[in-house]
């Protein structure tokens, strides 16, 4: 996109580097939509380049994508709407890891965004599923677990989700 | 995927968005998993964010069924996307089928309702009852039983983090009981007889409106607001204005919420009940 020379001159840009030490250069007004770099350019911290050693390249081009369509007076609230809808479309294990990465930038919108659609892909799932999707190892007994599930059993009835997306 | 690892207040974000359903089955994903739901911590913020949550809100219908003589309790969505295909079914808190089954009033998802299993004025049991977890406790009988024309009420009280029900004789002959739910007996309030006003109950009111700590309900001789502070037991009365008779048509008069706040309705019998003005507290 073609932009006047002199609202240029107006702009900061902040680098961002991924834990893959991919950079990546960002307007300082899109990236302080995260609150804990907005809190690192207010400490005057932003003027090299900014590691985020628990983003890794592909989670962070997807926060990325968001905070652009999301702070771009351009995109109207329709744009934005199908913009979240196609985003949390992902792969769960994208959709943790951007949720992973939101909570340490703390974007809260994003936050949100991440949460909810995790909690409505998991809600339906059985807890093998469950367990596989969120990297868990069971530590109960068989007779333990049994036990659980004996305490109410119409929890485990109805059609239940094995998939692990 | 391997590398995967969530930190446990993401894990909380997540579980506190779903069902007491899915809930109850992610209990048995692991040690930590099953703690945490079962936290009271998490049990609070659960039932704070799902209040204000329309499309977790649901009603409850009871019904007398028209296949057998017993009585059935439904749960519906309250959101009108989901009000007609959400209807199901509610499994019945005790073993015994009851007859008849009244719910006296509710608050957080629990309602406190009374079993007929014989047709006789006292209810057989008094239960507490979480449709959503599907648990009930059977609450202890009065210390002084009274024909029709009580009212009951239930609020959280935040002081003793318990919560609280009291019954108020509409015919102000007993003394008014409250149960917390830790102490499980029913406690006479000795104070009853210092309260001021006499208590009319229009027939309107189903149970007492609380709000702001404390149970409200209209009093007569002198007219006011009488209120019953649930964290100190103390009752309290704000006077009403008088509004001049225009007809000598039957009015009906009450308290109840509106809005989180206590509103004060009028209204000629058969007219709908329209509140004339809020009071704010």
């Amino acid at each position: 996109m073609a932009e006047a020379s002199s609202s240029i001159t107006e702009k900061f840009f902040l680098t961002l580097k991924s834990s893959d030490g991919d950079e990546f250069v960002l307007e300082e007004s899109i990236a302080i939509q995260s609150i804990t770099i907005k809190n690192m350019v207010e400490d005057g911290c932003s003027s090299s380049v900014i590691p985020l050693s628990k983003v890794d390249t592909e989670t962070l081009i997807k926060v990325i994508e968001y905070m652009k369509m999301h702070s771009s007076t351009s995109s109207n609230e329709e744009e934005i709407e199908n913009f979240d809808k196609k985003f949390v479309s992902n792969s769960i294990n994208t959709i943790l890891n951007i949720l992973e990465a939101a909570n340490f930038l703390d974007i809260n919108n994003l936050l949100e965004l991440c949460a909810e659609a995790v909690a409505n892909r998991i809600k339906n799932k059985t807890p093998e599923a469950v367990r596989k999707i969120f990297n868990i190892t069971s530590d109960f007994t068989p007779e333990e677990e049994a036990e659980i599930r004996n305490e109410t059993p119409w929890a485990f009835e109805g059609n239940l989700d094995h998939s692990l997306d | 995927m391997g590398t995967l690892h969530i930190q446990e207040e993401v894990i909380i974000d997540i579980l506190s968005r779903l069902s007491v359903k899915s809930l109850l089955r992610f209990k048995c994903v692991s040690e930590s998993w099953n703690t945490l739901i079962s936290e009271p911590y998490f049990k609070k913020m659960h039932i704070n964010i799902h209040a204000k949550n329309q499309n977790s809100q649901k009603m409850l219908i009871s019904q007398m069924s028209h296949n057998d003589i017993f009585f059935t309790f439904y749960s519906a969505s309250l959101s009108s996307a989901q009000l007609v295909k959400d209807i199901r079914r509610l499994d019945w808190p005790s073993s015994s089928k009851p007859l008849d089954g009244r719910v006296y009033c509710c608050c957080d998802g629990l309602f406190f309702i009374g079993i007929w299993s014989k047709f006789e004025e006292q209810p057989s049991i008094l239960l507490l009852w979480n449709p959503s977890t599907r648990e009930s406790i059977i609450l202890p009988r009065h210390l002084e039983l009274l024909p029709e024309g009580y009212i009951y009420g239930m609020g959280y009280d935040s002081t003793s983090d318990d919560y609280k029900i009291l019954r108020i004789d509409g015919y102000d002959e007993a003394p008014d009981e409250i149960l917390a739910l830790k102490s499980a007996s029913w406690r006479k309030i000795d104070e009853t007889s210092g309260r001021m006003s006499v208590v009319t109950i229009s027939q309107m009111e189903l149970c007492l409106a609380f709000v702001d700590g404390a149970f409200h309900w209209l009093g007569v001789f002198p007219r006011s607001v009488v209120s019953f502070n649930i964290s100190n037991e103390m009752y309290g009365e704000i006077p009403l204005p008088v509004i001049e008779r225009t007809s000598y048509r039957m009015v009906e008069e009450g308290v109840s919420v509106l809005g989180g706040r206590l509103c004060f309705y009028r209204a000629h019998v058969l007219k709908e009940a329209q509140p004339d003005f809020e009071y704010g507290l």
